[in-house]
């Protein structure tokens, strides 16, 4: 299976806070955010977390009068593979199948010609590359 | 509290404590995913070593105010002791089994591989025979090893033959036939407990990639050596029709990764049995001075409790 990174940056706790408030109501001003968060912050750390979201690609905002309107800029199970992909990234190189096998162990199985076949052309391509 | 129930208890708090030592040893393996087989293999073997002795502090803990069934108590104590049962017999049959076909060999105490064994200086002291229902090279025995193998391998290319030879002996320099071994038996005792076969099977995949790295060491490129660990999968597939995929895929993938940390000669790492039996002791008894004083504190707690409100009533 190919390398997946996850497509974009990872989030703080309190950066997943505010994304778990603006997916629920779908989009929210500052404050209302703010409103909704435990153990609240400032209204300005509020504000400079939402930027940091918005630089990360997390968040678009809107203009509705005076007030910016913040709504996420893709779908919340995208972000849940994204999270996971960065889970596996983290602890498995990348690799979901590396992943999966290490954590179930499951290489326990038999090996088909065609598997045979793929790890020598991996091999062919380790040769080549003067390994 | 009958006899039954008492075991049945003390068994089962045996098995989730050794279900704990197996979790941790996974998540530790999990954090040392940037360190050698070597290393990892170090892990494994000494969780291992910690469950097969933990019986022995836990036989001064004190019995459980708990109390089952009879009937589910004796129930519960056969199934255990069939499935245990059933593994050790499996177990030493198969490594007798080895052992017998391994004898069957034709010694070598000349030609190209003795020469070439010769060449590990200082490395442990082996039998090598030659052996023709043998389909990989492999090691058998744990006090007296011997390195069997086949003989459609006899003519390989010296690189291979070094590359092959260093490989079994790092097995044999870490003693894994004897992990091995004790991993078989810690299965047949925590067989319930699925983190225990998985403990086996991750004990068995770092201890090859360890020897891998050995074989490594020796010069052979590693699509070379790569090359070989398939060629021996393809034969076993054209001979029986059907090859376990036992951890190729992943072992092939370490040999040829560049970037994977490689393991240091056995001898500087190997920790001696009675340096692991001793850490294991101290880890286990540890464990269990930990859980008899988790079990001693609620009943303090209530005893003190009882006296300050004694206090209060006076």
């Amino acid at each position: 299976m190919t390398r997946r990174k996850p497509d974009l940056d990872p989030l703080s706790r309190r950066e997943r806070q505010i994304m778990d408030i603006v997916y629920r109501r779908g989009q929210a001003t500052i404050r209302e955010v703010l409103d909704e968060l435990p153990d609240p912050p400032t209204y300005s750390a509020v504000r400079a977390l939402v930027k940091v979201l918005e630089d990360k690609g997390h968040l678009r905002h809107t203009q509705d009068g005076p007030t910016y309107v913040y709504a996420p800029t893709r779908p919340r199970d995208r972000v849940a593979t994204s999270a996971l992909a960065h889970v596996v990234d983290t602890f498995f190189g990348g690799s979901a199948s590396d992943a999966v096998a290490a954590l179930l162990d499951l290489d326990g199985r038999e090996l088909s010609r065609e598997e045979l076949d793929e790890l020598g052309a991996m091999i062919e391509q380790a040769r080549k590359e003067g390994r | 509290m009958t006899d039954a129930s008492a075991a049945a208890l003390w068994l089962g708090s045996l098995e989730l404590v050794g279900a704990l030592v197996f979790a941790s040893a996974g998540l530790l393996d999990m954090c040392a995913r940037r360190r050698s087989a070597a290393v990892r293999r170090q892990i494994w073997a000494l969780a291992i070593a910690v469950a097969l002795v933990l019986p022995l502090p836990r036989l001064a803990l004190a019995a459980s105010g708990l109390r089952l069934p009879d009937g589910l108590a004796a129930g519960l104590l056969a199934v255990w002791a069939i499935g245990a049962t059933s593994l050790l017999v499996r177990l030493v049959r198969g490594h007798a089994l080895a052992r017998r076909r391994a004898l069957e060999g034709a010694p070598m105490v000349a030609g190209p591989w003795h020469e070439t064994a010769l060449e590990f200086a200082g490395g442990p002291r082996v039998e090598l025979r030659a052996c023709a229902s043998a389909r990989t090279p492999m090691v058998v025995g744990i006090w007296q090893p011997i390195v069997v193998v086949p003989a459609a391998m006899l003519e390989a290319p010296p690189a291979e033959r070094r590359a092959l030879l260093a490989h079994e002996l790092a097995h044999v320099a870490r003693g894994d036939c004897l992990m091995a071994l004790a991993g078989g038996l810690a299965r047949a005792i925590y067989w319930p407990d699925p983190l225990a076969w998985w403990a086996l099977r991750r004990l068995r995949a770092h201890a090859e990639d360890a020897a891998d790295d050995a074989a490594l060491r020796t010069g052979i490129p590693s699509s070379s050596y790569a090359a070989q660990l398939v060629a021996v999968a393809r034969a076993q597939l054209e001979r029986a029709g059907r090859v376990a995929a036992d951890g190729l895929r992943a072992r092939v993938r370490g040999v040829l990764d560049v970037r994977r940390i490689r393991s240091r000669e056995p001898g500087e790492l190997r920790w001696g049995v009675p340096r692991l039996i001793g850490a294991a002791l101290v880890l286990a008894t540890m464990v269990t001075a930990c859980e008899a004083r988790s079990a001693e504190e609620p009943g303090a707690g209530g005893a003190s409790r009882r006296a300050s409100e004694r206090r209060v009533a006076e």
